[in-house]
């Protein structure tokens, strides 16, 4: 168990690897001189070169990459050409915020998603499964952003029950907080909660089928109790896949969601980056939402470790 | 779920008390124990329920009038049937007959989209037809269990097996506390002869063996002592000496407990080594009834004759069947003595139980004697066929006399090359390989398992050789070798005059491993899927012509399946709408069609039903002769393969163990495998003989 937890930590570190070179090679290419960007499109060719220098543009790329990466190691992400602040700087706040957004949408999702998805498969045959199947079939196809400019219409502007966007720091107050957050955590989580849901329903369905169930009832169990004693760790096992791909999705639905409600997250800061052509800080946010992203498989990876047996020793 | 039945108080029948099921299906016979007074649990119930016909002691289990629907139909019609307490009855029948469903209503345990009618009645209860789920939940696991067909899927794959055998005492708290059910869970693990049963409880499934999942699942479904078990084909899916120790062991705990045993199987042999009585079902009815000895000699219904003939491959029941039963019973007089086993553990706990079974078998015998008048002798060891199988095996040259391993020609080099030939097809020596776990791999056990583990030997052009040994035996890998679809790791091997390996270690190229395949052509176990179900059965069977113009390809798929018995209406249909049989009679135009020198016959028949599975053979047998086609036919069934090969090649861990012709190795083995593998193989004339 322990070789396998320890493999699985080698391959994440060896795709961050691999993501990073990516990363830096596209943003590399992406036309637009940081010098210029820094000095305005005013300034001599004499300031220009003397401005890559200090930027450390006149290095050739291996050596760029080698100096850049080496300080995402140690947490430097270098400093902004633009604002001349360092990228850590406006980065981790966001960061923390984009985090909650994203955990409270995923939240969300699962409490949607996991009890309607085995009520509409334990009653799959009965006109009220259908309704609940047809209820996520409905959420599958709206989009994150329209199910929040929807909540926004009803909630904030005829309920006036939440603020329409906006945000807190956790430090003041979490009601506010709570209040702020509730909307785009909601349209990030019903969404993806709906798309959940069916593969929840489809996993419980099969699992129904199992043999072992049989086994459970012909015991004496009855067949919800089995489903929940039985069946329900083995559904998981199909489901934390989906729900691994769907963090990735609330992730990025996050980039726009805090557009729609006005929140200063990362992909906020993303955006306005890419206007202001701040290369030095869009390239940090997105290795950031990239590591994000593996990490999220990692830990998907040791949790089957956890839940399955049979993997805490096949190689 | 469902409402309080309404038809639970109704009176029985009184014209299906006893006697004939409506439409004359079957004979019931009904235990006529009348002098016995056995009030049993929940003889309260039963009174109101008792019929006048039926004085004193409830049947285990009674049946009437069952009949289940389906959204298509009906498709079990009105059986009856009636298992005495203490009663082994088998219910024979193939796929589609209704069996299983008739053993899934007994526990409730129907799918919900069918529906139940009729009587069902398990240990003088109540009428269950449509009971609540919370009274099934009752009696399931209690009065009532099952053991399934599939060990492999039986158990839940997140939960240690102690828990899962432990679940079934705390969900009927027939033991209290944790604690005290784990205790009796390491016990009864130990009593269904697991070995070192505190480490198994501490398993997870996928560390035991398919026949080790079984005893486990026996081990639940004995743990409360039920009246009545229900076994599906519980045998079916393993391997024919674990089958013999599961059935002896199943027996023995049966008997133990005095539970009746109501035994599901398409196996006759099997069923006949098992119970008292059998019953045949056919399209959702009885057809025939009765102590398994009469209805095996004297079968009175033509489809039971027929089932017979199917599995009597070797013709020696129906030939001298009839003065054969009459014959005594002396091979196994030696009677109530505890089965011996590779896996019996512990000596003091089997003697322990053995007088248990003396005591418990003694009360049931006089009862079943009456019962079963015409039966001779009342059936002393649980499952006869199978262990006297081994004296007349043993007969005709006392083992240890001859060679330890029978193999034709010369030793060279110190190593055996079995079935040695002047100019073999397939000339094969010293192959071995060996599969390595990856670097990182964290299994404890070694790096190295050996599939095939230095193997020689020849196949001459025309030879019908019988590839026989238990699952990872190395069967599988031998034939992926021969049909080219994985390279020894050393020895040399060559096909059909092409070389897949040479002693240097060079290996084939693509177009002589193209060469090969064209020569080798494989018919699969599972006919099912082995065909791709998108596929045309006409592009299925000219698919592996490559090369060939489109219209002689046609010209060939049409020739080849008219030569399984096709005809040329099928080639524009799909495969599912074919039966199993026809699937599989596909698979082997499909493997005809390039005109092979060698066919590979990988388990042809064992995924079919017992009445198709001789036409298969016989086919196979056939087209092979007409051919002249190079036939290695494997199995795990030495009486398929006595049926259909006139050599056969022994395997065991990755071995040859022993080779020669058919009927020598058969009445004369050498080698111990050998002689455990024919000895466990279920035989009806040793059952018959036996009984």
């Amino acid at each position: 168990m322990v070789i396998r937890i320890l493999r699985q930590l080698g391959v994440f570190l060896l795709t961050a690897l691999a993501a990073s070179v990516v990363v830096f090679t596209l943003l590399s290419v992406v036309p637009g001189d940081p010098a210029e960007v820094a000095l305005g499109t005013s300034a001599t060719p004499e300031a220009l070169e003397a401005q890559r220098e200090a930027m450390g543009l006149d290095q050739p790329a291996p050596a760029r990459y080698a100096e850049w990466i080496m300080g995402l190691a140690t947490g430097d992400f270098g400093v902004s050409a633009v604002t001349q602040q360092p990228v850590i700087d406006e980065l981790a706040p966001r960061l923390g915020t984009t985090l909650l957004l994203v955990g409270a949408g995923m939240g969300v999702a699962l409490i949607v998603a996991v009890p309607l998805g085995i009520v509409a498969a334990i009653r799959h045959n009965k006109p009220d499964g259908a309704f609940f199947s047809g209820l996520s079939q409905l959420g599958v196809a709206v989009p994150a952003f329209l199910a929040g400019i929807l909540l926004i219409t009803v909630f904030a502007v005829h309920l006036r029950w939440f603020p329409s966007g906006g945000w807190v720091r956790p430090g003041d107050g979490l009601g506010d907080l709570l209040r702020h957050l509730a909307l785009p955590a909601l349209s990030l989580g019903l969404v993806q909660g709906a798309v959940l849901a069916r593969y929840v329903r489809s996993s419980v369905l099969d699992v129904k089928r199992e043999d072992y169930l049989r086994t459970a009832r012909a015991k004496g169990l009855s067949p919800n109790r089995a489903l929940m004693k039985h069946g329900l760790r083995n559904a998981a096992i199909p489901v934390l896949t989906v729900s691994a791909v769907q963090l990735t999705v609330v992730l990025i639905g996050a980039v726009v969601i805090e557009r729609v409600f006005v929140i200063n997250g990362l992909g906020d800061l993303l955006l306005m980056k890419i206007d202001t052509r701040d290369m030095q800080s869009v390239q940090a946010i997105v290795m950031v939402l990239v590591l994000a992203v593996l990490l999220i498989n990692l830990i998907v990876d040791i949790l089957y470790t956890i839940i399955d047996p049979r993997l805490r020793e096949r190689a | 779920m469902s409402p309080e039945n309404p038809a639970e108080n109704t009176p029985p029948r009184p014209g299906s008390a006893a006697g004939n099921g409506p439409a004359g299906a079957g004979r019931t016979d009904a235990p006529r124990s009348a002098g016995t007074s056995d009030p049993g649990p929940g003889s309260g119930a039963a009174a109101k329920a008792g019929s006048p016909g039926e004085a004193g002691g409830q049947p285990a289990v009674r049946i009437r009038d069952l009949r289940v629907a389906g959204p298509a139909g009906e498709l079990v019609h009105g059986i009856d049937l009636e298992i005495a307490p203490g009663e082994r009855v088998g219910l024979i029948g193939e796929s589609g007959s209704g069996k299983s469903l008739t053993a899934f209503s007994v526990l409730g345990l129907l799918d919900e989209q069918l529906s139940v009618s009729g009587e069902i009645t398990i240990a003088g209860s109540e009428n269950l037809i449509g009971a609540s789920e919370a009274r099934f939940g009752k009696l399931r696991g209690t009065v009532a269990s099952m053991v399934f067909q599939e060990p492999m899927t039986a158990l839940n794959p997140l939960m240690r097996v102690g828990d899962q055998v432990a679940e079934t005492m705390l969900v009927h708290g027939t033991v209290s506390g944790r604690a005290a059910a784990h205790r009796k869970a390491v016990e009864l693990l130990d009593q269904v002869r697991l070995p070192d049963p505190p480490r198994i409880s501490r398993s997870y499934p996928h560390q035991l063996s398919g026949g080790q999942r079984q005893r486990v699942v026996l081990a639940i479904a004995l743990a409360n002592d039920p009246a009545v078990l229900i076994a599906d084909e519980p045998t079916t899916a393993l391997d024919v000496t674990v089958q013999a120790q599961v059935l002896e062991l199943m027996a023995q705990l049966v008997r133990e407990r005095g539970s009746s045993l109501l035994f599901i199987s398409h196996d006759l042999a099997v069923v006949g080594s098992i119970t008292d009585r059998v019953a045949v079902m056919k399209d959702g009815e009885i057809v025939e009834s009765g102590p398994v000895r009469e209805v095996f000699t004297a079968q009175r219904h033509p489809y039971t004759r027929a089932l017979l003939e199917a599995s009597d491959l070797s013709g020696e029941v129906l030939g001298d069947a009839a003065s054969g039963a009459r014959s005594g019973s002396a091979g196994d007089t030696a009677g109530t003595a505890p089965p011996v086993t590779a896996t019996s553990t512990g000596g003091a706990g089997t003697a322990a139980t053995t007088s248990g079974t003396a005591s418990a078998a003694a009360g049931r015998d006089t009862s079943a004697d009456e019962v079963h008048d015409r039966v001779a002798t009342p059936r002393q060891t649980p499952v006869a066929g199978v262990r006297a199988a081994s004296a007349p095996a043993a007969a005709p040259a006392a083992p240890g006399t001859g060679p330890e391993h029978r193999w034709d020609g010369d030793e060279v080099t110190g190593e055996r090359i079995y079935n040695q030939a002047e100019q073999p097809l397939i000339r094969a020596r010293g192959v071995s390989r060996l599969y390595r776990r990856g670097v990182l791999s964290s299994a404890r056990t070694s790096r190295e398992v050996k599939g095939l583990d230095d193997v020689s030997f020849d196949i001459a052009p025309g030879q019908q050789v019988g590839l026989v040994g238990e699952s990872g035996s190395g069967k599988s890998t031998l034939i992926r070798q021969i049909c080219a679809l994985d390279t020894p790791t050393s020895g040399e091997i060559e096909i059909a005059g092409i070389t897949l390996r040479d002693a240097e270690g060079r290996e084939a190229g693509r177009k002589d491993l193209h060469r090969i395949r064209e020569q080798v052509s494989i018919v699969f176990q599972d006919p099912m899927a082995s065909l791709d179900p998108r596929m045309r059965v006409r592009q299925i069977v000219a698919e592996p012509l490559i090369g060939v113009p489109k219209a002689e390809a046609a010209e060939r798929a049409a020739e080849a399946l008219s030569s399984v018995g096709l005809g040329a209406d099928a080639l524009d249909r799909f495969p599912h709408q074919f039966s199993g049989g026809q699937r599989q009679r596909i698979g082997i135009a499909r493997a005809l069609v390039t005109r092979p020198k060698i066919l590979v016959a990988d388990e042809p028949v064992s995924a079919l039903d017992v009445s198709v599975r001789g036409q298969v053979l016989d086919l196979i047998a056939e087209l092979a002769r007409e051919n002249n086609l190079t036939l290695l036919f494997i199995s795990h069934d030495m009486s398929v393969v006595r049926h259909i090969c006139d050599r056969v090649m022994v395997m065991s861990a990755g071995r040859i163990v022993e080779a020669g012709p058919t009927e020598e190795v058969y009445s004369d083995p050498r080698h111990e495998f050998t002689r455990k593998l024919i000895d466990a193989t279920p035989n009806l004339a040793e059952v018959l003989h036996g009984a």
